[in-house]
């Protein structure tokens, strides 16, 4: 008995050893950086340099130009070390929501603009209001952005990164063979160009309305074009809305696959030609004018009902709630949105900055034949939220549009299904 | 007598008591975590400095008056019992049809393992992709004259579900096939041969020397299968998001959504403990068939 | 004369023998086709350019044959680190899965335990949460044991889907292991785990193979655990890099399929090799007929 026990007691030694082993031995990263999260970074390294986690998802097309900055951010001063990691767009809610039950946050972290105000809510980020006003700056932020970082008493927990939003991308080829040298403008013309160009194998038209965002960040301009607004879903106008694209898909001009389309599904398929003319991101640009498409396209406003109107995306970065090091994660925060910083990364990675200063200093977004028309949509563009709950709102209206598609329910039935949801929620 | 009993016992705990410690600490710990919280009403309300408070069963109530929750039920318990059917037969099927020496058997039953053998995220892209409207499928289907129109697999509520049982089940077939074909090997070949000179046919020599021999390890199978399929997520975060209409929604997915896309912990947690309550019982029914099998 | 009747009999039935042998491979030949194409589809995917991918007209056979998708994969700068981090996790996950779920499911198989059923229905019980669910209360364990960011974090969360399956798999193999066998090592002296070890885990080594390979499947394939309790990049297994060719500028559908394939092959491969023992173990008790 003794001797099975002292056998017992052995492996699970021999388990703890060969375990251990395997536990982290001080990774460095290809910087030369020890890291880990900021409750666990003690300041081993004999000097006082600080060393801040910072969390993000910019993918890879503009992963240099953002690490750009924090190597030159590191290289200027010896005391702060900034240390990138790539976290999943899907992984970050989960993991800020773990972080702030367990208080292991990153130091800085970047957040989808309408996600923000639930992280505010949930308490990931920190109140630095006052950091802000001494800092002195916040005036050249544009007042769309910069409300995604407010809270409702307008205390700021966070700084806009970049914005984009969504116009619409035509194949000027298939349009000039089907007669028209101009992008429809209204949503009548929009229908009749769509008709003509739909073919077997090309869809003259798509959005982007996958189960997620995508949807209601697609729904807005649509939404927004009848002068109707998130609070009256319930209004001829917003019905008329959804009835639109509905036809739009009934009728084939639109694939019934968009409701599994993220924006990349769209824009593969305008790439490869398949549809003529797709709402899309600002982001979409550079990738689109360095592919060889093998036709011409541009860029044009998204067709109007009434008015003129698109959604605003875009994405801001906060300070970890609990970080020991405030101070420094906002200098580096000051650098990163400096407005240089700013107009650089937003060029390169075709986004539009969040500071009039930064705007000016380069020509791009006036002079620029696309993004200018993008830069000049932000004059109108409707933010979402801000709202704590504004992803149970955000799923009322994909549900909505989804329930229409597919045939499940009337536009009308289902916006007066989701403006009771909807409301509920804004009213509470 | 009696001692020697006792310290046979303890022996026997001792096998057993490590892996006994390890999963109460671990799983216990967020059982228990997770039950407690079903109870509360945190949301992204009253997450911040703990305001959350009980509310008692307002969860669960809330829960079952939803409409959508009880189709999320039916979605569940259809995709578990379909494919449970499916890889159950055709695991079985396999696992005989290799068990025979027949030339590449080997290499082929190897091969087949692949389905199982690649990372859910994979094989849920890999079947997006197939399902496609202009997709692979479509495409074969079209060209041999099958149908005429292009079938809408995911994109419709009416397919939706079913496109994700014939994924999973190309997934689990494999594993199903592996353990069935552990299991027959246990088979002696003794018993087969005396079979064979009483003159047994085939279905007889199924009925009643393989399927008994086999049943404890296919009793294990199906308990396995069944609680990997009713808890499944992987596959439809990846291929549907639980849509079109929540058409594919199944408790794993609804728990992940309301936890961790709406910020609904307490709700998430009562779908969670709900799943949990379910498989319990299966649990139970599991023991009571096993243990009557082993007295007999 | 007798011999030769008797050759020709046998001849004929090795024919018949050869003929049924035939048949059986069409059929598994058939099966492979229908099971397999969907891996054909990503072979070729795996080498198609972009831009065939996204033509109009699907081609069954890849018209420009391209390797960067695979490149890519090797190229990538944490490309070793993540290799080790999942040969590092799996084999973790595995040794520590194995060690605690083979010792139970023989103490459960074999011996008559006080409250056995109650312990039986733990081990059920406790794999019966959906992993989305244990993500929180283990982040918080991990988090006070302070073992986030170790690779011992997702292993040992691995270990708890591992462990009911070893026991719920093996304990019907314990049991259907003769006692005399057991007790003839005991007479020779043996302790209880000596005999255990020596005597009746190769008795069921079929079994054992088959959850020794599942298990480090478990770790090997696992994104969710790895992605929830090590945040850092050097930290991240092979399986993380799928997020690099999905996001919003589009799908890299090729790169996917080959990142894919190059998680399959090792395991593949050694699950072939691994395999010889188990048809070892079924042709000596295979099913006839």
């Amino acid at each position: 008995m003794r001797k099975l026990a002292m056998l017992l007691i052995a492996l699970t030694l021999t388990m703890t050893v060969l375990v251990g082993c395997a536990k982290k031995d001080p990774v460095t990263d290809d910087k030369g950086n020890q890291s880990g999260t900021n409750s666990n970074v003690d300041d081993k390294e004999n000097t006082e340099k600080v060393t801040l986690q910072l969390w993000h998802y910019i993918s890879q097309g503009d992963l240099d130009d953002f690490e750009k900055i924090i190597d030159d951010f590191n290289t200027s001063q010896d005391r702060i070390e900034v240390v990138p990691t790539y976290v999943s767009r899907d992984d970050l809610t989960k993991q800020y929501t773990m972080g702030a039950i367990s208080g292991e946050l990153p130091d800085i972290g970047e957040a989808d603009s309408p996600d923000f105000a639930s992280f505010i809510e949930l308490g990931v980020f920190e109140d630095i209001t006052d950091m802000v006003n001494e800092w002195g700056e916040i005036d050249q932020f544009y007042e769309g952005p910069l409300s995604t970082v407010k809270d409702a008493e307008g205390r700021i927990y966070g700084l806009p990164h970049n914005s984009n939003s969504l116009l619409m991308f035509y194949n000027k080829d298939m349009l000039e063979d089907a007669g028209y040298t101009e992008a429809p403008k209204t949503w009548a013309e929009l229908e009749e160009v769509a008709a003509k160009v739909t073919t077997s194998d090309t869809y003259g038209f798509s959005i982007a309305a996958a189960a997620n965002e995508t949807t209601t960040f697609h729904f807005y301009p649509w939404l927004y074009s009848t002068e109707e607004t998130i609070s009256s879903l319930d209004s001829e106008g917003a019905i008329g809305a959804l009835e639109f694209l509905t036809n739009m898909l009934n009728n084939g001009y639109m694939s019934k696959e968009v409701i599994n389309w993220g924006n990349g599904d769209v824009k593969e398929a305008f790439a490869a030609g398949k549809v003529a003319m797709m709402i899309n991101g600002t982001w979409q640009v550079p990738s689109l004018r360095e592919a060889d498409l093998g036709f011409e396209w541009g860029v044009a406003e998204i067709p109007i009902d009434k008015q003129l109107a698109t959604t605003i995306g875009g994405e801001d970065f906060g300070i970890g709630a609990g970080t020991k090091h405030k101070e420094e994660a906002f200098e580096f925060l000051a650098y990163m949105m400096n407005a240089q910083n700013n107009a650089d990364f937003c060029e390169a990675g075709g986004k539009i900055p969040v500071r009039k200063d930064a705007m000016e200093l380069k020509e791009v977004w006036s002079t620029d034949p696309i993004i200018s028309v993008f830069a000049e949509s932000l004059d109108y563009a409707i933010a979402r939220g801000p709202h704590a709950e504004w992803p149970s709102i955000s799923k009322a209206i994909q549900e909505a549009v989804h329930a229409s598609f597919l045939g499940e329910k009337t536009p009308e039935v289902a916006m007066k299904e989701a403006a009771d949801k909807v409301n509920a929620i804004i009213n509470e | 007598m009696k001692s020697k009993f006792g310290s046979k016992r303890k022996e026997g705990l001792l096998f057993t008591l490590p892996a006994l410690i390890y999963m109460l600490a671990l799983i216990g710990y967020s059982l228990i975590y997770n039950i407690i919280l079903s109870f509360k009403n945190m949301n992204v309300r009253t997450f911040k400095g703990g305001n959350s408070v009980f509310v008692g069963l307002d969860n669960y109530i809330e829960l079952f008056k939803d409409p959508v929750f009880l189709m999320v039920l039916k979605n569940t318990f259809i995709f578990t019992i379909a494919c449970l059917a499916i890889q159950f037969t055709f695991g079985l099927i396999f696992a005989l049809l290799f068990s025979k020496k027949f030339p590449l058997s080997g290499v082929i039953r190897g091969l087949l393992l692949v389905s199982y053998m690649l990372p859910m995220s994979v094989s849920g892209l890999l079947w997006r992709n197939m399902y496609g409207l202009d997709g692979v499928f479509n495409t074969i289907l079209m060209s041999l004259g099958i149908i005429r129109q292009p079938i809408e697999w995911i994109v419709s509520t009416k397919t939706a579900l079913l496109s994700l049982i014939i994924t999973n089940s190309w997934i689990g077939i494999p594993f199903n096939m592996l353990l069935m074909t552990t299991g027959l090997t246990n088979i002696s070949k003794d018993v087969y041969e005396a079979a064979e000179v009483d003159g047994a046919t085939k279905w007889k020599k199924f009925r009643y020397i393989t399927a008994p021999l086999l049943k404890p390890a296919a009793l294990s199978s199906v308990m396995l299968v069944f609680i990997y399929t009713f808890r499944a997520f992987d596959l439809m975060f990846i291929m549907t998001g639980g849509g079109p209409l929540h058409s594919t929604d199944v408790l794993g997915t609804l728990s992940y959504s309301y936890s961790f896309t709406q910020y609904k912990f307490s709700l998430g947690a009562a779908t969670a403990v709900v799943l949990f309550a379910i498989l319990f019982v299966v649990g139970l029914i599991y023991l009571h068939l096993t243990t009557k099998e082993e007295a007999s | 004369m007798q011999t030769n009747q008797l050759n020709e009999k046998l001849k004929r039935e090795s024919r018949k023998e050869k003929r049924k042998d035939f048949i059986l491979m069409l059929i598994a030949l058939g099966i492979v086709v229908i099971m397999l194409f969907p891996v054909y589809w990503m072979a070729i995917t795996s080498v198609k350019s972009d831009h065939e991918i996204f033509a109009k007209v699907l081609t069954f056979i890849p018209k420009d044959i391209t390797f960067e998708p695979w490149l890519v994969q090797f190229r990538d700068r944490n490309f070793l680190y993540s290799l080790r981090n999942s040969i590092v996790i799996a084999f973790t996950a595995m040794t520590l899965s194995l060690s605690l779920g083979i010792t139970a499911a023989y103490g459960l198989g074999k011996y008559k335990l006080p409250f056995h059923n109650s312990i039986l229905l733990v081990f059920l019980v406790t794999q019966m949460m959906p992993s989305s669910l244990l993500l929180t209360p283990l982040y918080l364990f991990f988090a006070r044991t302070s073992l986030l960011n170790t690779f011992l974090a997702p292993a040992m969360a691995i270990a708890t889907n591992s462990i009911p399956f070893i026991i719920i798999t093996l304990r019907p193999y314990f049991m259907s292991v003769p006692k005399s066998l057991d007790e003839a090592a005991r007479i020779d002296g043996s302790s209880a785990f000596r005999s255990f070890i020596q005597i009746v885990i190769p008795a069921v080594k079929t079994g054992v193979i088959t959850v020794m390979v599942i298990s480090f499947l478990h770790g090997w394939n696992d994104l969710v655990y790895s992605m929830t309790f090590n945040v850092e990049a050097t930290m991240r297994p092979l399986t993380a890099n799928i997020h690099k060719f999905m996001d919003q500028y589009g799908m890299k559908w090729n790169n996917i399929m080959a990142y894919g394939m190059i998680l399959a092959i090792p395991v593949l491969t050694s699950f072939v090799f691994l395999q010889k023992h188990i048809i070892g173990g079924v042709t000596s008790g295979a099913v006839k007929e």
